[in-house]
Parts: C-alpha cells; structure tokens; sequence
C-alpha cells in the first residue's frame, strides 16, 4: 500500500515528527497518570463505603420508635422479592469511658453504637475478615494487633482463657489435675472498636469499658460494660473514629430496646442484601410492601463516590481538552513536512502516485504518530505509576501519607480504559489536526515542483 | 510500424500568450524525438501536456489508441503512471529513499505486482551498470542518479519516454554514455522518446528533431551533428 509506505518512512526520516510523536506521548502520559490515581483513589473510596453498608437498610418511618424484631416480621421483608439475607441493627449512641476512671469526664468518649447478630452481618458480606482486619491498603498508621492479643469479632481474649480454663476444670473434675485450678470467671461481653476511637486514647482490646447512653435528665437509658474485644478499621471514611460494635442484645440493653415484662424486643432496622436485583427496585419494592423505609447504599453513602466519580469525569475531560493543545503542535509539524516534501509529492504526483493516495500517506502518519506516541505515553505513564511506591520507599518519603490517605501505598488503579480513552482522543485530535495539511499536499501540482531542481 | 503517440491541432495558451497552436506530432513505437526550441518556446509545456500533467485548450492526444485528453483525472493519474515515463535534466529522485526504493516507486505507484517489479529493476540496474547497489541517493553522482532516474521512468514499460534536458546536468562524457542508454533502453523496451533538448549534438542522436517555433512543430529532419553546431 503506497499511502502507508510513503507515510511511514517520511514519519521515519522526518525530524519534526519526532516532536510530535513526543508532544503526543507527554499529552498521553500526563492524562494517563493523573486519572489513574484519580480512579484508583475513587476505587479506594468506593471500596470503604460498599465494605460498611449493606445493599438496603429498612428503618421505621420514626425511628425513636424502632421495630419489633419478631419472626413474622423477618418473614416479611425476606418474602419480597429481590431480597436474599437479612439482619437485624441497633443504632444508638453512647459515652465510651475506661472504666475505673470515676468522675473523671476527660476520657469520655462519644461513640456511635450499633449492635449486630455477627453471624446475620457476616452472611450480607459485611464485617468479613478483611474489613475487620484489613490488608495494608486500607490499614490505618497504627498497628494491627497480633492475633494473640486480639480476639475475633465479639470473642475476647478473655472468652479464649475462659474456655481453657474450663477444658481444665472438666479435666481436674475427672481427677487429672495434680493441682488446684484457679475460679472459674464469667468474661464480659466483647464489643469491637474503631482503630481511630481507641489508639489516640491509648485503649488496646482487653482492656474493659463502659458504655452509657443518657436519657437528658442526669440518668441514663442504658449503661453496659464491656471488654474490647477486636478493631475494626474502615480506612478513609473514618466511620471507625467513632465506632462501636456491640452484641445485639447488648446494644439493646444499652438503649433500652431489650425485651421487657410484655414488650417484645426491638430494633432500629434491618439490612438487606439482595439477590443481585437492581437495589433501587428492591427498595421499592420493600419500601411498598412493609411500609418502612428502605434507603441503599448509595442514598447512605453513595453520594461521596458519585462525588468523586462526576469529579473524575471531570478532569479526565479537562484533560482531553488540554490534549486539543497538542493540535497545534501536531498540525505545525505535518505543514512543516509537507513544505518540507513539496518537491518529492510534486515527483510522486508525477509518476502517477494519486491525490488521495498523498493525503493517506500523510493521515497515516498522523495516525500511526499518535497511536505509537500514545502507546509510548501509555508506558511512560504506567512505568512512572509502578515506580511511584518502590521510588518513595527506597527515598525514604511517603508521596501518599498515610495520615492523610489511609493507604501506604499510592492508590493506583492501572485500569486499561483509561490510556485507551485518551489514546482514541489523541488519534482522534492528531487526525483532525493532520487533515489540513494532507489536503494541501493532495493539491501540490507536479508542474510546479518538476521545474524547480531537486534529488 | 504502429504509432504509439498522434498529436494533432493541439494548443495551450495562457492569458495573453499563445504556447502551442496546431501542434501536429506522431511518434512510432521505438522512436527517438527530440525537441528544440528556444527558450520560452513551450518545450516544456508540450512535454507536460503530452505527460498528461496538463490539460490542452484543444486538440487531441491519441496514446496507444487512447484519447487521453478526455480521460477524467483519476483516469490520467492512472494512465501517466503506468504508460508515460519522465526523465528530467534535475533527476527528481526521493530522497528519503534508497537507490532501489526510488526505482520501485513507479511500479508502486502504477500497482504492478511489486515481486515482479523487483526481479526487473534487478534487471535495470544491471544494465546500466548499477547491479547490486543500493543505499542513499545522494551520494549517487550526477550520471549515477540520472541512470537511477531513467530505471524508474522505463520499470512499468512505458509506451512514451519524455525527457527534459536528461543531460543537461551532465558533464560531456556522462551525457554521452546516459544518453546513449536512455536511447538504448527505450528502443530496446519499445518506448517512443520525446527528448527536449538545447544540445545539438543530444538532438543529433534523435531519429528525427522537431523544432517548436512560434508554437508549431517543425520537422527539421535528421541532420549531422557537425551541420547543427556550425549553423
């Protein structure tokens, strides 16, 4: 094919298609990095957010008043459709304090309280073992506590001594103990903490807390006690600062939810996992048939990741717009060349080389110029990505802090859609940008350059 | 003998000046013509009409048989590529390509088979004494680069070769051996020459020589070289 023949060796010989095989690559490569951390911060996010909520929560159109928690009422909202899982929740709030600190109202801590059946919570994907104990991307600048000082979810450290003690005192009562064994202790109920709540105050799991919710009139609804049993962390969102987790029952005593004389026991709400229905109809749907009212994840928290999406949009089209910059260096280059090459178009013309063969050659080599000057920016960018960690680590610096990020490493996201969306820009630019001076060099007469001298 | 190229009644003027005017020619398949003419006489003109790069006011132009003045401009592209060769005094050779790319450009450009086109400018260049070279053009001296030059214009057999002054950048001896091997060639492939020329020793070697004066063809005849050059 004549056209690409021509196009790629005058892109080859040329000098100032070089330039513009570097222009291309940079506006390539710039975009390129700045979204990929742009999508992979918005992953990090959307990650955090969808980790803590379920896919619908129900909660009574008054929530002071809760709902009964009964079977009937279960049965219920699992009939409708679209609904797979289901698991009661006590929202409440409470003053955290060590205990033992009397009067001493300086270390008291406003917490958020939710109480949670952890095997109903476990089965909506929520409070798994990589939220609870998460990998390093999401890990909060304190450490994690080593299994051995930790319990898991509600069992304390103290419930693991406890069931020892008793395998012990089983064994003693079957007279193979040669020595006395110490009294048997009841543990206290485990709640899980925030990371961000407990390491400022100096709090590790063991230690033993208490929490009390004041009904406004110098007395409180509920107070409980409790051993820190396991931390949680949830990274950006900084849901853990305030975060507690109780036992059901326990976040019931605590706002005064619990089953009394008659009344049934209550609950501030449900959350929902569907079947993989769309979440919207489902909420709907339950919303119709229980009266309650039904929000998603995204009515909760969905609004912050649309945020940080419509912002990635944003600036990815920013940046297409910048890229329009690089018409005007791919268009000077191109009529550079063709100026330059007048005399060989005019000689090809001449040998019979046809006017839209000429304007190909040329419109290949914009393309052919962008599509590889976008591929060498897809690795520059990519290249400079996977540097970015090992660079910082071994210099010493964190470019991403994880004061600030929750993350030690820099939240890369190395999706493919995104070097191709600009790569399809870029070819799109250099070829709008490289017609003009094709057509000009289709309309080079060859009488005009055949009597100049020339090769 | 067939003929490969009839002009007749051809005219070319511009605003104010009439180039050509009745232009009568014919060329026969093996032929050698050459052109004289002073300068602004319209030597080139004719060889830009006759190469299809221009179109006449009137007249017509009959390539094997082919009216090609009424051809659409595709069709003349088409037509110039694959049954006209130029040669020319300044060689216009490609420069960023190499010895053999150039030479391979007219059947580029013609669309021959691009296999067979290579096995015949191995054959070309081998009988003008280039066999085996290849590389940048520029460091081809003035005959080199013309003998590279007359290679391209023959490769897709041409009926008609024009050439416009092909020695005129030559030193004596060069044009002698180029210009014996543009004629040599030409009558060997079956091409009918039309040669411009100022160089009455170079119209000297032409079969016939028209002289183009006051926009008409002047057959002068074939005249001994020594007849010209003292008159």
């Amino acid at each position: 094919m004549l056209a690409a023949h021509l196009g790629l060796r005058w892109l080859q010989r040329r000098r100032a298609a070089w330039l513009a095989l570097a222009a291309v690559a940079l506006t390539v490569a710039v975009p390129v990095f700045f979204i990929d951390l742009m999508q992979g911060w918005y992953r990090l996010v959307a990650v955090n957010a969808r980790a803590y909520e379920a896919d619908i929560v129900v909660q009574p159109r008054v929530q002071m008043q809760g709902l009964r928690d009964t079977p009937a009422g279960r049965e219920a909202i699992l009939a409708v459709p679209g609904v797979a899982r289901l698991a009661p929740v006590v929202d409440s709030w409470a003053i955290l304090s060590r205990t033992g600190v009397g009067d001493d109202l300086r270390g008291n801590l406003p917490s958020q309280v939710q109480g949670v059946d952890w095997g109903l919570d476990a089965q909506l994907g929520r409070l798994d073992p990589a939220i609870l104990h998460p990998q390093p991307i999401l890990a909060l600048r304190a450490p994690l506590i080593s299994p051995e000082e930790r319990g898991s979810g509600f069992a304390t450290p103290a419930w693991r001594a406890a069931t020892a003690l008793a395998g012990l005192h089983l064994a003693s009562a079957l007279g193979g103990m040669p020595s006395a064994l110490p009294p048997m202790q009841r543990p206290r109920p485990g709640v899980v903490c925030g990371r961000e709540l407990l390491y400022p105050q100096g709090m590790r799991p063991g230690e033993t807390i208490q929490l009390a919710l004041p009904n406004g009139s110098g007395g409180t609804v509920g107070r409980i006690t409790a051993e820190i049993s396991d931390t949680i962390g949830t990274g950006v969102l900084e849901i853990d600062r305030y975060l507690v987790i109780a036992p059901l029952p326990l976040a019931q005593r605590l706002a005064g939810m619990q089953a009394r004389g008659d009344r049934q026991a209550r609950v501030s709400g449900f959350r929902l996992a569907t079947d993989g229905s769309d979440i919207d109809t489902v909420a709907q749907r339950v919303a119709e048939t229980t009266g309650l009212r039904a929000l998603t994840w995204q009515d909760l928290r969905g609004n912050m990741v649309k945020m940080m999406e419509i912002q990635r949009n944003i600036s990815a089209a920013g940046m297409i717009a910048v890229q329009l910059l690089t018409i005007f260096v791919i268009y000077a280059v191109f009529s550079t060349m063709v100026v330059e090459l007048r005399h060989d178009i005019g000689v090809l013309r001449g040998l019979g080389a046809r006017r839209r063969v000429l304007a190909g050659a040329f419109l290949i080599a914009g393309m052919v110029c962008c599509l590889s000057g976008g591929l060498l920016g897809w690795g520059l960018a990519w290249g400079v990505l996977a540097a970015l960690n090992p660079v910082s680590d071994w210099c010493g610096f964190s470019l991403f802090p994880e004061s600030v990020f929750y993350t030690p490493m820099a939240p890369t996201s190395f999706d493919v859609w995104i070097p191709l969306l600009f790569i399809a820009s870029m070819s799109t630019i250099g070829l709008i940008a490289v017609l003009l001076p094709a057509l000009r060099a289709a309309r080079v007469e060859p009488i005009d350059t055949l009597r100049e001298g020339g090769g | 003998m067939s003929h490969r190229l009839t002009v007749t009644g051809l005219r070319k003027a511009y605003p104010g000046l009439t180039v050509l005017d009745s232009v009568e020619l014919r060329a026969d398949v093996g032929e050698v013509i050459a052109v004289r003419g002073a300068s602004g006489t319209g030597k080139s003109t004719l060889l830009h009409l006759l190469g299809l790069l221009d179109r006449p006011d009137a007249g017509q132009i009959v390539l094997d048989n082919e009216d090609v003045c009424t051809l659409s401009e595709a069709r003349r592209t088409s037509v110039r590529a694959r049954r006209v060769g130029f040669v020319f005094q300044a060689f216009h050779l490609l420069t960023d390509f190499t010895l053999r790319e150039n030479v391979l450009m007219s059947a580029r450009t013609a669309g021959l088979d691009l296999a067979a086109a290579a096995r015949r400018t191995d054959e070309l260049l081998t009988r003008i004494g280039l066999a085996g070279r290849d590389g940048d053009v520029r460091t081809l001296s003035g005959g080199e680069r013309q003998r590279v030059a007359l290679c391209r214009a023959l490769l897709p057999r041409p009926g008609l070769l024009l050439a416009d002054e092909p020695t005129g950048n030559l030193d004596p001896a060069t044009a002698e051996t180029v210009l014996g091997e543009i004629i040599g060639l030409a009558k060997a492939e079956g091409s009918a020459v039309i040669m411009v020329t100022h160089d009455p020793a170079v119209a000297a070697r032409a079969d016939r020589t028209l002289e183009l004066r006051a926009g008409r063809l002047q057959d002068r005849g074939l005249q001994p070289a020594s007849s010209i050059i003292a008159g």
